[in-house]
């Protein structure tokens, strides 16, 4: 059993390198005081636009798009978060098959991987805590997301914040989808996010909105993820089902909590 | 009346904007919209098809209706509504009836353990109930490659169920069985203080706390009430048409069921127009697909925009505050 | 038995469908051909779902006939496209998959001038019919090849799905596997799905972590995830469906081969003809549906009494001589 743990470790850092992007933005964007449900969404649509165009900078296009139509609704209208994500993850998933349907296929080639898994584990996690807590944009970003109404009477913007908080999230979704498209497939899949993105935001709660939280989050769901197809692959008599239902399960139970009541930002998804 | 407008409105623009990608994927605008309307209403075979695809979606729109009405975010319909067809399964051999009633319980079991989460733990139910999805499609398929598996063994489905709802001119009772949920949701939420108590706690939990009602006892009820309606949108699927369990039986009626709901403004009887609009709308682009070729895809497109367009003219419409400066 | 009614046809095939003219002069009296199918997932999966669509065009471009195709992926969709078929007297409506049996039995009853076929299962009628491939044929030499070129003695299966078309193709490879060697060691993961690209190739790395050395999938759209696990670790696997060899030349040794849209074609051309005969149709290497092609890249690092071996096992399934197992 220890072996096998060993051995998917490797396998979970490169395959869940999409999940902690996603992770990292959608804490980014949850500190500042949304919820964007979205981020499925705006990794489906990065992972198509990367298909199409074959670059990193086309991944992070598609996920301007979604990212920005989801601030459009929640900093200019105020519109509910949770149904304006849901919507967009709809409306990703059938404009990405539609157009896809009338385009053929995207016959992209594949790209190393050897340099977006450290940026995602190390040198993004860093960067991020740097900027959310050793710097004053940090801090009144995270003002956004506890005390809105403190940042604006100290003559801050709370939008201007939280689009920037968005814009940080399509950067790191953006090269997550053109990682899944590009690094762990050739070419586009229709739905291929396959529900990474409601992870993500399960993950975010579970590492209690902290950077280390969200880092050591995916690195659980990845390894389970990766343990359930090495527990196949070693002939475990368990049906692949259940074991396919694990990972899900080991979020549901840690969302749970065994370390007490969760605490979110104060402001969490309040317009 | 706004809100009737608003929806009206809502629904032109998504046939308006399948038109405009239709037309930009080199297709006639006029024609598409044209076999759109046949295909949905244009032959009795049609008005059965878009009855039969209204039924789960009236159901698992009140569900939602219900969840949102009390300001829990049950995102969890698809859930439900997979682990009250197994459910409606497994009692099929006692009865319809009490293949329903199973259902109901398993759906409402499913919901409940999202409150119970949200209430102990303070885990968003928003996260839960999705989690709780992807744990039930792998429940269902489990059980169609297991415990349940056809007696030949052959495929990967149920053998039919025991019992099946009473067909009506080719269109099984839960036709019936929808409508009287909606009204009876009405009911509910216009007509009972336990409706009253459960909308005070969706406009304001506080302002609910100071007026005496115990929030979250009413948010555990609400949250059971959604699940097993969305359980009985499962059980009518199969007793009505599916009869099997197979591994992709839930097609996304859970999600679309929040479309539905928001379309009808959050109003039950409203979810009966707001149903049949999607059951045509998708349909049609079923008819759409067989005559022109175009991805079926665009009908969760078109869901997607109506929920936008209804979610920026409410926002609009009610908050007149300036945007934040 | 059933071969001799599958040969009686591909004389038919060969007649009608190589010939650029159109029905023979006693047909020409009934009007275009119209042909319907449902799929149960999107026909741009790389896959199952885009080879069925590929018959259809091929129906269409060398019959000329009338063609129609829907997505279907619930019960009530797959009784809605048949009935929709029937209703406007389509020849033949295709159910792409085994789920469509149910549907196709009751619209067989209501519209008795169209021909309902499925592709697989066992549900047959005077106008419905499945239509079952054989590509165990082809999966049982893969297998051969993995238990022969093999330097760990195990080989890993991947699938979406554990359907039994796909569970039956890996029967087969196990048992061409250890049909070489008894003790080859053939282990299987599922991913779940079809979609998702990352966990295929997630699986496919557990798989070189236990040992696998060849790779067999049948995962769809989500194989290419299974192609960069093999291209990154330089393990060799096999295309199926399609002739894959071009997804990823460096390590793809063989694929194989299924050629529904020949199949589909076929059937159209039974229909056509008014030759069709209600009853199980098998199509397989004899038919010419289904085939192991080599990588031509690969195949001189293959050694050479491997491919001779491969040749002589062929031509033995060909003749009958050895009975390939199916799963179901």
């Amino acid at each position: 059993m220890l072996e096998l743990v060993a051995a998917s470790v490797p396998l979970a850092l490169v395959a869940s390198v999409p999940l902690l992007l996603a992770v990292q933005g959608e804490l980014v964007v949850q500190r500042s005081g949304m919820i964007n449900l979205g981020v499925e969404g705006m990794l489906l649509a990065a992972a198509f636009t990367a298909s199409v165009t074959g670059t990193l900078l086309g991944g992070v296009a598609g996920a301007v798009a979604v990212a920005a139509i989801f601030g459009v609704f929640a900093i200019v209208f105020r519109a509910d978060q949770i149904v304006t994500g849901t919507a967009l993850n709809l409306l990703a998933l059938g404009l990405t098959a539609f157009i896809y349907r009338e385009i053929g296929s995207t016959a992209a080639s594949a790209m190393q991987s050897n340099v977006i898994a450290p940026f995602a584990w190390i040198v993004s996690p860093l960067l991020l805590a740097l900027l959310l807590w050793r710097t004053t944009t940090g801090l009144r970003l995270r003002a956004a997301g506890e005390n809105p109404d403190a940042l604006r009477s100290a003559g801050h913007s709370a939008a201007a914040h939280r689009w920037l908080a968005l814009g940080i999230e399509s950067v790191l979704v953006g090269i997550g989808g053109a990682h899944l498209a590009l690094a762990l497939s050739n070419g586009f899949a229709e739905n291929m996010s396959a529900g990474r993105g409601y992870i993500a935001l399960a993950v975010v709660i579970f590492g209690r909105w902290r950077v280390k939280g969200a880092v050591i989050g995916s690195a659980v769901f990845g390894i389970a993820a990766a343990l359930q197809y090495a527990l196949q692959a070693a002939a475990t008599p368990l049906p692949y089902h259940l074991l396919l239902a694990t990972p899900y399960v080991v979020t549901l139970l840690i969302l749970c909590g065994v370390t007490g009541r969760v605490v979110a930002p104060e402001s969490l998804g309040k317009s | 009346m706004t809100r009737l407008l608003i929806g009206i409105g809502a629904a032109a623009l998504a046939i308006a904007v399948l038109a405009m990608a239709a037309a930009l994927a080199g297709h006639s605008p006029a024609d598409v919209v044209g076999v759109l309307f046949d295909g949905a209403l244009g032959s009795p075979l049609a008005i059965r098809g878009t009855i039969l695809k209204s039924i789960p979606l009236l159901l698992t729109g009140l569900c939602v209706v219900i969840a949102f009405r009390a300001g829990v975010w049950n995102i969890g319909a698809e859930g439900q509504f997979i682990v009250g067809a197994i459910a409606a399964w497994m009692g099929s051999p006692y009865g319809t009836i009490a293949s329903m009633l199973a259902a109901a319980v398993a759906g409402a079991v499913w919901s409940s353990i999202a409150t119970a989460m949200r209430l102990w733990r303070n885990a968003p139910e928003v996260l839960t109930t999705i989690l709780l999805n992807f744990i039930a499609v792998h429940i269902l398929g489990w059980v169609v490659n297991g415990p349940l598996r056809e007696t030949s063994a052959r495929y990967p489905q149920s053998d039919p169920a025991a019992s099946a709802l009473p067909q009506l001119a080719e269109i099984h009772a839960g036709s019936l069985i929808s409508i009287a949920t909606a009204i009876a949701a009405w009911w509910l939420l216009y007509r009972t203080t336990e409706g009253l108590r459960l909308r005070a706690t969706g406009l304001n939990p506080s302002a609910a706390r100071h007026a005496g009602i115990n929030v979250p006892a009413q948010i555990a009820r609400a949250m059971a009430i959604s699940g097993a309606i969305a359980g009985v949108a499962g059980g009518v699927e199969l007793l009505g048409v599916t009869h099997r369990l197979f591994e992709r039986l839930a097609v996304g009626y859970g999600y679309s069921g929040i479309a539905v709901a928001l379309l009808a403004g959050l109003h039950p009887l409203g979810s009966i127009a707001s149903a049949l609009f999607f059951g045509a709308f998708v349909t049609g682009a079923g008819e759409l697909q067989r005559t022109s070729g175009i991805s079926a895809a665009i009908a969760t497109f078109g869901q997607a925009v109506v929920i936008l367009a209804v979610v920026a003219a409410g926002a609009l419409l009610t908050s007149r505050k300036p945007a934040d400066a | 038995m059933r071969h001799a009614a599958a040969v009686l046809t591909l004389v038919s095939l060969v007649a009608c469908g190589r010939d650029e003219a159109p029905a023979p002069p006693s047909s020409t009296s009934s009007p275009t051909l119209k042909v319907g199918l449902l799929t149960p997932g999107s026909i741009n999966d790389g896959g199952w779902n885009a080879i069925a669509w590929e018959g259809l065009q091929r129906i269409r471009n060398e019959m000329g006939a009338e063609v129609a195709h829907q997505e279907a992926k619930t019960p009530a969709e797959f009784d809605e496209g048949f009935r929709s078929f029937g209703a406007r007297g389509f020849d033949l409506a295709f159910g792409h998959g085994f789920e469509f049996q149910d549907a196709a039995l009751a619209a067989g009853k209501l519209y008795p001038k169209t021909v309902f076929i499925t592709t697989s299962g066992t549900s047959v009628a005077p106008n419905v019919s499945p239509m079952v491939f054989e590509l165990e044929k082809a999966t049982y030499l893969c297998g051969i090849i993995a238990a022969r070129e093999s330097k760990t003695g195990k080989a890993g299966v991947i699938g979406g799905i554990r359907l039994p078309s796909i569970e039956s193709t890996f029967t087969a490879f196990k048992a061409g596997a250890q049909s070489v060697d008894p003790k080859f060691d053939v282990r299987e993961v599922f991913t779940g799905n079809f979609d998702d690209v990352g966990a295929a190739k997630l699986a496919t790395l557990s798989l070189a972590n236990a040992g696998a050395d060849f790779i067999f999938h049948q995962a769809n759209e989500a194989g290419r995830g299974v192609f960069q696990a093999c291209s990154e670790r330089k393990i060799r696997c096999f295309g199926s469906n399609k002739d894959q060899s071009g997804l990823a030349p460096d390590v793809i040794v063989a694929s194989a081969v299924l050629d529904v849209p020949r199949a589909f074609v076929h059937m159209a051309n039974l229909v056509r003809t008014k030759t069709f005969e209600p009853g199980v149709q098998y199509l397989g290497m004899q038919e010419g549906i289904v085939a192991l092609v080599w990588n031509e890249r690969l195949k001189p690092t293959v050694s050479p009494e491997t491919v001779a071996e491969v040749e002589r096992v062929e031509k033995a399934i060909r003749a009958g001589t050895i009975a390939v197992p199916r799963g179901f």
